[in-house]
This record gives C-alpha cells, sequence and structure tokens, in this order.
C-alpha cells in the first residue's frame, strides 16, 4: 500500500538570502490535480496535488524564476504530467523525464522540444520499478541532445561511475550530492570518485536534497563539509535545487523551503560564484 | 558547450560590454553611429562560444535612445544575459520592476558628445537616481574623461553605483595625470564605482597603462573587463584581440579571474541587494 507522503510546509519563510533575478531551482516535482493525473499504481507514496501554481507562488517567496521538473516515482514512466506542464509552462519550466526502455527516439526529440533536457536513471538497489542505467537508451537521448541525470544511493556511485563515463551524454548531472552518505565525510571513497567525475569536465552536481544524505534535522551539518568541496573542486558545474515537495519525509522533520535557501549562503558564501551557481550555471545546462 | 577560454574550463569569463541591433531599428535624430547591418544576440552568441565566453553584460547603445525594446527581447529568460537601458528620466518604478524580471541591470547614461548636457541635478533625474538605487541597479556612465570632475561627485551624492566606461577615456595628452582619471581614481575609494577595462580600440596604445594604474591605485576587486563588440565605428577590431589586449596589460592570475569574470558575477549577476 503506498503510504501518504508528509506535505511541505505551507508557510516558507522569505529567505534572509536575496536571490539574483532568473534564479534557477533545478530539482523539484509536481503532482495533480490527482483527478487528471492520478499517481502511478507503482509508486510508493500518494502525494496531495503539488500544483504548478502552488510551487510558482513559492518561486514568490523565495526569490526563484525559473525551474527544472524532474520525474520522480509519483508517475514512473508516464510522461503526460510532465508534458503537460512544460507545454503549459514554457517560460518557467524545463523537464527531466525518467523514460521507458521502449521510448523511441523520436518521443525522444519531441519531449526535447517540450522542454526535457534530460532523462533520469535511478541506481541498481532503487526499488519502485523506475528506469536503472541503460546505455543505449542514453546513447540515443545523446544523439538528440538530451543529458543524463543519476540518483544512486548511498555509494553506489563507486560501481557505476565507469559505465556512466561510458556514456557520450555531453553532461552527466549527479542528482542530490550523488547521495553519499554525508556522515562518511570528504575522506570516503564514494566521494572522492565524485570529484574525480568532476575533472572530466562533463559531470555535474546538484547541490540538492541535503536529508537524502543523512537523517540530521534541518540544516544538515554533516552535509556542508561535501558542498564547500565540491563547489571548490568545479563551481562551474554545479546548481541548486529544492527538492519541493520533499517526498518520502514521513516520521522526518520537514524543512522550510526559506531555510532551505539559506542554507545555501552557508554552502557557498562567496556571492560570485553562488550567482554562478543560481543563474550562469543552469543556463549553461538547460538552456534557460 | 563553449570551448576552453584564457583562464582554462572552469573560470567564467563575462564580457560585460557589447551591443546587439537589428539595422531597422529605429534611429535617434543625430545619431553618433548609424550602422547599417544587423548584429542579433544570435551573432553575438557564436562569437561568445567561439572564444569561450560564458556570460555577457549587453549595454543600450546611443543610435537608438530609449528603443530598449529588441535588447530585452533578446535577453529575456536567457540567463546568461543580462543588459542595461536607456531610460526617460521620467521613468516610474514599475517599468524598473518589469525589466529587472528580464535581466536589466542598469541603466546607460551618454552624457558624450552632446550638443547640451543634461541638468541631472534637477528632480527628474534625482528621482530617477534614486529609484535605480532601490532597485539595486547601476547607472553604466559614458562620457569624456574632462567631464569626470563635474559628473562624478553628483552621482557620488546620489548614492547609486556607477559603472564608468571604457576606463573612463583619459585626457590623451595627460592620461593618468589628467584631472578626469585622478578624480576617478579619488570615486573609488567609496566602494560603489567600477570602471569598464574596454574600449583599447577607441582610446590607443595608451589604454594598457590606464588599466595597469588602475589597478595599481584600486585593487582588482572594482574592474570589469568589456569587448565592446561588434565594435561599431571600428568594426576592424577583431575580438580577440580585446582578450589578447587585457590578457597582455594584466599578467596576474587572480587580477584576470576578478576583471574577466568573478566582478562582473557580482556586479551584474546578483541580486543588487548589496549595494543598498
Amino acid at each position: 500500500m503506498p503510504v501518504h507522503t508528509q506535505p511541505p510546509d505551507p508557510n516558507p519563510k522569505k529567505p534572509k538570502l536575496k536571490l539574483p533575478p532568473g534564479s534557477v531551482d533545478t530539482h523539484m516535482h509536481l503532482f495533480g490535480p490527482a483527478s487528471k493525473y492520478p499517481l502511478s499504481p507503482t509508486s510508493k507514496y500518494v502525494s496531495d496535488d503539488m500544483l504548478p501554481e502552488t510551487y510558482l507562488a513559492l518561486q514568490d517567496v523565495l526569490g526563484l524564476h525559473y525551474a527544472v521538473l524532474v520525474s520522480g516515482g509519483g508517475y514512473g514512466t508516464d510522461t503526460t504530467h510532465l508534458r503537460d506542464v512544460l507545454a503549459a509552462h514554457p517560460d518557467r519550466f524545463r523537464g527531466v523525464a525518467l523514460l521507458k526502455e521502449t521510448t523511441t527516439q523520436e518521443e525522444m526529440a519531441e519531449l526535447r522540444d517540450l522542454g526535457v533536457r534530460g532523462l533520469r536513471f535511478v541506481g541498481p538497489s532503487h526499488g519502485g520499478g523506475l528506469p536503472k542505467i541503460n546505455p543505449r537508451m542514453a546513447a540515443e537521448a545523446a544523439e538528440v541532445g538530451l543529458h543524463v541525470q543519476f540518483y544512486p544511493r548511498g555509494d553506489e556511485i563507486l560501481e557505476t561511475s565507469d559505465t556512466l563515463l561510458r556514456m557520450p551524454n555531453e553532461a552527466i548531472v549527479l542528482d542530490h550530492f550523488a547521495n553519499v552518505p554525508a556522515a562518511g565525510g570528504t575522506d570516503q571513497p564514494a566521494f572522492k570518485r565524485v570529484l574525480d567525475m568532476l575533472d572530466t569536465g562533463r559531470v555535474w552536481v546538484k547541490l540538492s536534497g541535503p536529508m537524502r544524505c543523512t537523517q540530521e534535522e534541518p540544516g544538515y551539518p554533516s552535509v556542508t563539509p561535501l558542498a564547500h568541496a565540491l563547489v571548490a573542486h568545479a563551481p562551474e558545474r554545479m546548481v541548486w535545487g529544492t527538492d519541493w515537495p520533499h517526498v518520502n519525509m514521513n516520521d522526518r522533520t520537514m524543512p522550510n523551503d526559506g531555510d532551505l535557501v539559506d542554507l545555501l549562503a552557508d554552502w557557498v558564501p562567496d556571492e560570485a560564484t553562488r550567482n554562478r551557481i543560481l543563474t550562469v550555471n543552469p543556463a549553461a545546462l538547460y538552456g534557460f | 558547450m563553449n570551448v576552453e577560454g584564457p583562464l582554462g574550463a572552469d573560470e567564467l569569463i563575462v564580457d560585460c560590454h557589447a551591443h546587439i541591433f537589428t539595422a531597422d531599428m529605429p534611429l535617434r535624430d543625430k545619431p553618433r553611429h548609424a550602422p547599417d547591418y544587423d548584429f542579433t544576440l544570435d551573432d553575438y552568441i557564436s562569437v561568445l562560444d567561439r572564444h569561450g565566453v560564458g556570460a555577457a553584460v549587453l549595454a543600450a547603445a546611443s543610435p537608438w535612445a530609449d528603443y530598449n525594446d529588441y535588447l530585452i527581447d533578446s535577453i529575456r529568460g536567457k540567463l546568461r544575459f543580462r543588459g542595461t537601458v536607456i531610460l526617460d528620466p521620467g521613468v516610474e518604478r514599475y517599468v524598473l520592476d518589469f525589466m529587472a524580471r528580464d535581466g536589466i541591470v542598469g541603466v546607460r547614461m551618454h552624457m558624450i558628445g552632446l550638443e547640451r548636457m543634461p541638468d541631472i541635478t534637477g528632480f527628474a533625474y534625482r528621482r530617477m537616481f534614486r529609484r535605480i538605487r532601490d532597485q539595486g541597479w547601476h547607472i553604466h556612465l559614458h562620457c569624456e574623461g574632462r567631464d569626470l570632475p563635474d559628473l562624478l561627485p553628483i552621482f557620488e551624492a546620489s548614492g547609486v553605483k556607477l559603472v564608468v566606461d571604457h576606463l573612463g577615456r583619459p585626457d590623451p595628452e595627460k592620461g593618468i595625470e589628467s584631472e578626469g582619471f585622478r578624480t576617478l581614481l579619488k570615486t573609488m575609494e567609496n566602494g560603489r564605482t567600477w570602471v569598464k577595462a574596454s574600449g583599447h580600440a577607441r582610446l590607443g596604445p595608451a589604454s594598457s597603462g590606464y588599466l595597469q594604474e588602475l589597478i595599481r591605485q584600486t585593487g582588482n576587486t572594482r574592474l570589469v573587463w568589456g569587448s565592446d563588440c561588434p565594435f561599431v565605428g571600428e568594426e576592424t577590431t577583431t575580438y580577440q584581440s580585446t582578450l589578447d589586449w587585457f590578457l597582455g596589460a594584466v599578467p596576474d592570475a587572480e587580477d584576470r579571474r576578478r576583471i574577466l569574470g568573478l566582478n562582473a558575477l557580482e556586479l551584474y549577476f546578483g541580486s543588487g541587494a548589496s549595494a543598498n
């Protein structure tokens, strides 16, 4: 039975940090309305409606302007909702899609024309029937200009990095700090592997979802050293995201999105670099 | 993706001074220049990509006065770009709000080659300066170096951030000893005055010395590099020559990082909040 995922804090704080005009949230999800877009029967969770207008109001509070809508477990590989949202808001959203193995290159090109910029794979141990690493699909996607976004679990980056780097796609984007367990710090092999991958010049990391790397309370202090090391290593290929509406946070403290914005100031104290991460970097990766 | 720029792959280069236009845009009366060709955003992007320049600030140009429409339409939703506009001083705050959303970050004032200088101490200008300050924008000033001693105190009193074009266009005879240049150095002490390392093709061989003197006297945090592409009126200039000029004048790696990229990321790609 899918669980009802705890909704986000409906009262986001106005962040202390004033974001640059045009700032991009590169990782968020939307659901519903359920009457029109029911969640996938295979989803591990059910969610209240998380509608574009609700999210865009959040952007106004946080000082954001653009976003990347990422397919998650909620709709699995059904792109109907993603397509409709991108078609309705071409000026505000880009997309990253989970795709069926049978997706044709023509369909990939159609999705690209709607604003999809990448296809997403999950790590080998991820449940829920989501697409695992598929080099054939990645190669076909590369030919129509799509990048690969990868969400590993734990230290799965160690066993998957070679396969990922053999893919011809112009960019390989690692979700949520590559999900490296933050408690292991910056000397653990998985984190060092991420730094090595960055050295190839085509791997990107999303500074997002710190709660996916640690069970700590908001503030997630063990994640901050990882952020500092990543930003120092390759500031040109860091992007940032809220991960709103923070699914699968039952029995944990729901973060306030205003606090998550302010956490970025701790992760990236240098203003020039932070501005780059919020505007110019996502512009290059997602074509804003 | 871009080719690798002169600082290597990981350092962002920002071109802080370029123009885009089409030949059919409405020209003001008696324009200083009247280009008979198009230089579109796509034309400019191909130049940037060929030279490994990642981001840019497009400057409003005097021939089209406050016909900012083409520039705004071109950069809307394109986060690699910011722009400046030319405005009538009567502009209302709501207009600025909308422009800010589209990536406009400053107001260019051409106080050069005019038959009569406007009185910028009157209410209309004081009101506009205040609105610009409140918006976190800057004034982008193009004038002859000899006029800086009169103009700079007015902008300083207004509290706006100020970006002075083309190394302050020092008097060619007196150069770094001219009163305009000395006043510029003094004004930069207020921390909200920037100077563009640009226009070497217009200023001649002495321009390297102007830039070096600015770095020596004021450090590397209030200078930004610009190409002035597509070199209206000086079209034989090449884009590469503007980079080569800068790299030739500025050997220090940290000076290059600041002036070619980081300063611009703070000044143009930020929230403007640090100005207030």
